[in-house]
This record gives C-alpha cells, structure tokens and sequence, in this order.
C-alpha cells in the first residue's frame, strides 16, 4: 500500500489542472455564522442560545457573546447548558426564518451581481468577477456589501476565491483571504482543518487515525487510493474545491412578483401617517424593479380595515415605469382624494405586472424627442385625476356607417378615411330636424351598409349651410324620409 | 435731441404709438395671409393664450386653426380638444390633415377638472396646443393659463360665445359670419395698435375630402 502510494504522483503535483475555470470569475461568499442566533430576536444582555434536536435530544446549536462568556458551548446537550448558566434564553432554530433571512441577502446582493446563489448552507454565493472593476474594485465592493449586511442586521464572514467551494470553504473557516488566481488556490485552502470539508462526521472520524489534519495532508495521499477507500465523492470534492472539476454553482432566481406589506402600530386614517408608509413601500418597489431591470405598469394600493373590507387603489399606467418617484406621486394623488372608509391598519403594496425596462433612447440633437419623454407620465397623471374614460385616443375603424367608424377596437382599424368629406365633429347621435333651414351645397353620398349587422343604414349624406353659417352635414334617411343632421364641418 | 427723443430712449416702458413695437418670441403662421399681416410677428404668438369669441360653436373655428395645428403637430407636438361642444370625429380629423397619434381628446367631468388639465398640458413642452370650449372663462383662470402657456411655449386657445371688456390673453379674434362670408376681426394682439377684419372665406364653399 505505502510503496503504492509513493509512486503515485501526489495530488497537488498532478498534471496541469484540467477544469481551471474560465476567464475571471470570482466567487465571493458570504458566510452568516451566527443566521441561526441573528434570525431570533433576543433581549437585550441576555444570555440565549438556539437549540436544535438532534438523535431525540435537544442540543444547543448556536450560542450569543453573553452565554458563551458563561461558558455556554455550542454542542452541548440542554440540560448540561442550563447547569453552566441557570439564565438561559433559549429559542429553537428556525430554519423558515433563516431561509427567509439568506434570500434576503441574496436579493438585495442582485444588485452588486446577476448571478447570486444560495447553493451552500449558511451562505450565499456571488459571482463578482465581472462587477468589481464597475464597484471600483474589490475593498469597495466589500464594504458596499457590508454596509448592505448591516441594514439586514447580519454579521457576516466573507472570502474571495475563483471556486465557489473554495470561498464557501474559506469563509466558513473565517478566513477573509481573497484568493484571486486558480494557482493559489492550493496554499490558501491547505492549511484549512478538515472540518472545512463539506463531509460527513463519519468520513472525519475515519480520517483522523491517519493522521489527517488539514487539507494538505489529504491531499498528500495518493488519489486513487483515497478514492478506494473513502469514496470518489472525497475525491470529487477535492478536486472541485482546486478548481480542477467544473462545479456548476446554482442561480438565484429572485420572485417576480412584488408584494409588501407594512402593519400599522396604530390604526390611522391621517394622511401624515400614511403617506410616509406608502413612501417606503414604493422605495422599496422601486428597488425590487431596478434589481431585476424591470419595470410595471400597474401597481395596487390596499389599505385594510379591522372591520370593513380592504379598499384597493389600483394605478394604471400608460407605458410600464421604473422611476418609482413617478408611481408615488400619481398614487399619493390617488390616496389623497380616495374618502377612507375607515382607518387603515395596514398597507399593502403588489404589483405583478412586470416588463423588461427599455430606458427611453434620448437623442442628442434631437429636441422632439427629448420634448416627448415625459408626456406619458403626464397623460398618467391627467388620468388618474380625470378617471380612465376622460382621456380618449381617436383611431380610424373599417365601418361606412359613419358613427361606426371611430370605434377603438383594435381590430376594425382602418389606415385611410373614406374618400368623401367627413365633418371634424359628429354629434352622439343624429338629430332630426323638423323643419330643415339649410342649402344644400353637395351632391348627394349614398350611404348603404350594415345590413348584417343592425343597425343598418340607407342614407344620402349631404353637406348644408345652416343659418348660422355653420357648414352640417345632414342626412336624408331613406326609410323614414326624415332629415337628420350629424356633423360639423367647423 | 430734445427731451421727448431722451425719454423715449432712456425709458423702454415708452413707444411712439404709430409704431408696432418689434415682435419678441416665436410665431407660427395662421396659414391665412390677410390674418398674418395682421398680426404682429405674422403669425400666432407661440407660448400665449388666444381667445375666439364664437357666436355658435362650430361655426368656423378649426377652419380658422387648422393650418398652425397641422405645423405644430408636424413638429412632433400633441394638439389636445379639452371638452369640445361635440365629439371629434376621425375620419373628419384625418381629411383635414391631423395626425391621431398626436391629437388628444379629454372629456373633464367639471369645470375645475377642465381648468387644472388645460394647465398641466399647457405647461409641458410637447404640447402643442390646447383647445378649449368653455361655457364661461374667469379672468382669474385665464390669466393662469395665460402663465402656463407662456412656460410651454405651445398655444392656448379658449373658444367663448361671451367676452369680457378686458383679458389677458394676447391675441383677442372674433368669429362672424356675414352675407355668405366668414369673417375674422383682429380685437386685440399684443404688440400692436392694429385691428381689422378679414374674410376667412366663402362660408357656402362645401368641403373636400
């Protein structure tokens, strides 16, 4: 066995490594220690502990500062805990709010980089190798997404390495190392115990007799006989935490629906409450829109009652918008006249509806086009003071009865008028002359159509001036032998 | 130089009254040339309100306007009928040469609706014209639309059957018909002592398409 394992080539010597990953990615993780201590409140100066079962017995799981000054330790069985220090806070892990927790971080981390994952425990993954030279460089970054930690009120651990095990690794052993080249790789993960290893508890037991204590007295072992012994899978892990093996890191896919909601401490119909209130949830929508380089186009308002059922405001937009300050005026305006049919416990922001963002194309030289960017903000905003039926867009309809033939259904549009004068105004509905006091000027339009579909018309159009010296358009209506004037030439 | 030639250079407050003082700002032909010479600038004074008193609506007054809308809406500006006494009819709007795509009809509910509207659009410079038809026009409102227009630049035209004596729109028309004929009377224009009447046309001149 021994001579066999000399003449092997040890493991770090081997050829060349094979899979070195691919230009210049990076992984940065970011390793929250104490998520199971952080995602539970705690009283101040308490001494607490998080507890997790394990084979039938409650165990601690994680210990805060005050507890492990008492001597507090993680591991230990509960009744041992509360022996050491009889005033033991005690709150059982909760991996729901954990989870919660890490796709918090993982959401707000889309805005430092598109490719964020929440592959490995207690961790979370991003690919920054393509946004450091955009944060300017590597020491900001970091501290960006620390201060980002701090809003989350998250202590975290953090390590740079070209493998997404190897950072895992590194900053799950609390070393904030930056490895940035493949090559050094080896000496910064060598000196790594063991238990850095994603392995079984087990496989470290059946390890140690030989006298394995880091990284790099594994690897000094020859492969194939680890790999006999111990599994492939170890092997795989080795030689994925070098970068040698490809790992194919999972992505994060954020939800793409906006939804969020704020309780009010006291219920309130104030606007001086509620506007602040509505202020942040549109930030925060606002926020929500630019991690995913997406816009909406309608967002809903619902203000809950304790005893009435919720109102809605729903803001409808002509074009979907990223720009949340423009969303929040038009529903302030909308939440300022809206009577409050009692006072609102909770607000609740969603929006589903989400687009691609297009930025506007602005042109340079082009003063038209920057005229237009904000026309249909405006037309929004008339909208939602107005009502949806106050602002009408006028398009053409195939129908030769004329008071068909401005129907905005959009599969009846026609793309010329019909040949013969039309007036610029039609009344709603023809009015029958009684007595006509007019000259005709024209001759005679014969308009018959519709027969298929009532109602139909057999009418003879003509143009006549009025005493007034309005130019009308009449009609003589075949049926009935009545005049009916329609429009206005004007 | 004697003391009247010293004061009427030293105070610009003071003009010699046969003179049309020289026209600032932009204008916009009205497309009839008898109406341009009367008009100081030759034209439509952009970024002011222009009142038309009307006997009865529709009696000539898109007539009147159409050639400055078509230009305005050619400059890729948004024409807007805020509560026309009828509503606008595609076929008609496009014969005359309008583009729908730039032509905007707005139906307020109230008064106060019709009057924060015209405002709002009158101030944002894609707008190139709003008109309005109102059943009666406050001085207070006009002299609002009047500043509002004057930050867009655009045309603000308020079409009313009952003139006040005074108003602080800058060119003041007024729309008659008379033996067969459309006649447009210049009652005030900014800039100028000039008043006159012209004839629009033939009112018994049936359109073409």
């Amino acid at each position: 066995m021994s001579t066999l394992a000399l003449a092997a080539p040890p493991l770090l010597a081997a050829s060349p490594p094979k899979g070195v990953p691919t230009r210049e990615h990076l992984w940065l993780c970011i390793h929250l220690p104490d998520l199971a201590l952080q995602a539970r409140s705690w009283a101040p100066g308490a001494a607490g502990a998080v507890i997790r079962e394990s084979a039938g017995q409650h165990v601690i799981h994680a210990v805060n500062d005050m507890a492990a000054r008492q001597g507090v330790m993680a591991g230990m069985s509960l009744p041992t805990a509360y022996a050491v220090c009889p005033s033991l806070q005690v709150q059982a892990r909760d991996g729901r709010i954990e989870a919660r927790r890490r796709r918090a971080v993982a959401r707000e981390s889309l805005a430092f980089t598109d490719w964020v994952s929440l592959d490995r425990p207690d961790a979370v993954l991003l690919e920054v190798g393509g946004s450091l030279r955009l944060f300017g460089g590597l020491d900001a970054l970091r501290s960006r997404l620390r201060q980002m930690l701090a809003r989350l009120g998250l202590e975290a651990c953090m390590a740079l390495a070209p493998v997404p095990l190897a950072a895992w690794m590194l900053a799950r052993s609390g070393q904030t190392v930056c490895v940035l080249q493949p090559a050094a790789l080896r000496s910064a993960l060598g000196e790594l115990p063991l238990s850095a290893l994603p392995i079984s508890y087990h496989s470290m037991q059946r390890l140690s007799p030989l006298g394995v204590r880091t990284l790099r007295d594994l690897w000094r072992l020859p492969r194939d006989a680890l790999a006999r012994r111990y599994g492939r899978a170890l092997v795989h892990l080795l030689e994925e935490a070098l970068g040698e093996s490809p790992c194919l890191e999972g992505r994060y896919r954020p939800p793409t629906r906006f939804c969020r909601r704020i309780d009010l401490i006291h219920e309130s119909d104030r606007l001086e409450v509620l506007v602040p209130m509505l202020d942040a949830l549109m930030e925060a929508l606002g926020r929500f829109l630019i991690e995913r380089a997406a816009a909406t186009s309608r967002i809903r308002l619902r203000l809950f009652h304790r005893r009435a059922a919720a109102s809605t405001l729903t803001l409808q937009l002509s074009e979907p918008i990223q720009d949340w300050r423009h969303g929040l005026r038009l529903l302030r305006g909308k939440l300022e006249r809206a009577p409050l049919s009692a006072p609102v416990m909770a607000l609740e922001l969603t929006s589903a509806d989400l687009h691609p963002h297009r930025p506007a194309a602005t042109d340079l030289f082009d003063g038209h086009a920057a005229r237009q960017l904000d026309w249909s903000p405006l037309l929004d905003e008339l909208r939602n003071r107005l009502g949806e039926d106050a602002l009408r867009i006028l398009v053409l309809a195939e129908d030769h009865r004329p008071e068909r033939a401005l129907c905005s259904r959009a599969d009846r549009r026609a793309n010329s008028p019909p040949a013969a004068p039309r007036p610029v105004w039609l009344l709603p509905a023809p009015a029958p002359a009684a007595a006509p006091q007019w000259r005709l000027l024209s001759s005679a339009e014969r308009i018959e159509s519709g027969w298929w579909d009532p109602p139909a018309v057999q009418r003879d159009y003509y143009q006549a001036l009025d005493r007034e010296g309005r130019l009308l358009w009449v009609f003589r209506d075949g049926r009935q032998e009545r005049w009916y004037v329609q429009g206005i030439f004007a | 130089m004697n003391t009247l030639e010293q004061l009427l250079v030293d105070c610009p407050t003071l003009f010699r009254g046969g003179q049309t003082a020289a026209p600032a700002g932009a204008f916009l032909s009205t497309g009839h040339p008898e109406l341009d010479a009367l008009l100081p600038g030759g034209g439509w004074p952009l970024g002011s309100l222009i009142e038309v008193q009307t006997p009865t609506p529709g009696l000539a007054e898109i007539r009147l306007l159409l050639p400055a809308l078509r230009r305005l809406q050619r400059e890729s500006r948004h024409v807007i009928w805020t509560d026309p006494p009828f509503p606008p009819y595609a076929p008609g709007l496009v014969q005359a040469g309008l583009d729908l795509a730039r032509l905007l009809w707005i139906a307020p509910a109230t008064p106060a609706d019709l009057w924060w509207c015209a405002e709002k659009l009158l101030r944002h410079p894609a707008c190139g014209a709003v008109m309005a038809w109102p059943a009666r026009c406050p001085q207070t409102v006009l002299r609002r639309l009047q500043l509002a227009v004057e930050a867009g630049g655009g045309l603000g035209i308020v079409f009313l059957r009952q003139v006040a004596a005074t108003s602080p729109a800058a060119v003041r028309l007024q729309l008659e018909y008379q033996g067969a004929h459309l006649w447009v009377s210049v009652r005030r224009a900014r800039g100028s002592w000039k008043q006159g009447r012209i004839r629009l046309g033939r009112a018994d001149v049936p359109a073409t398409a």
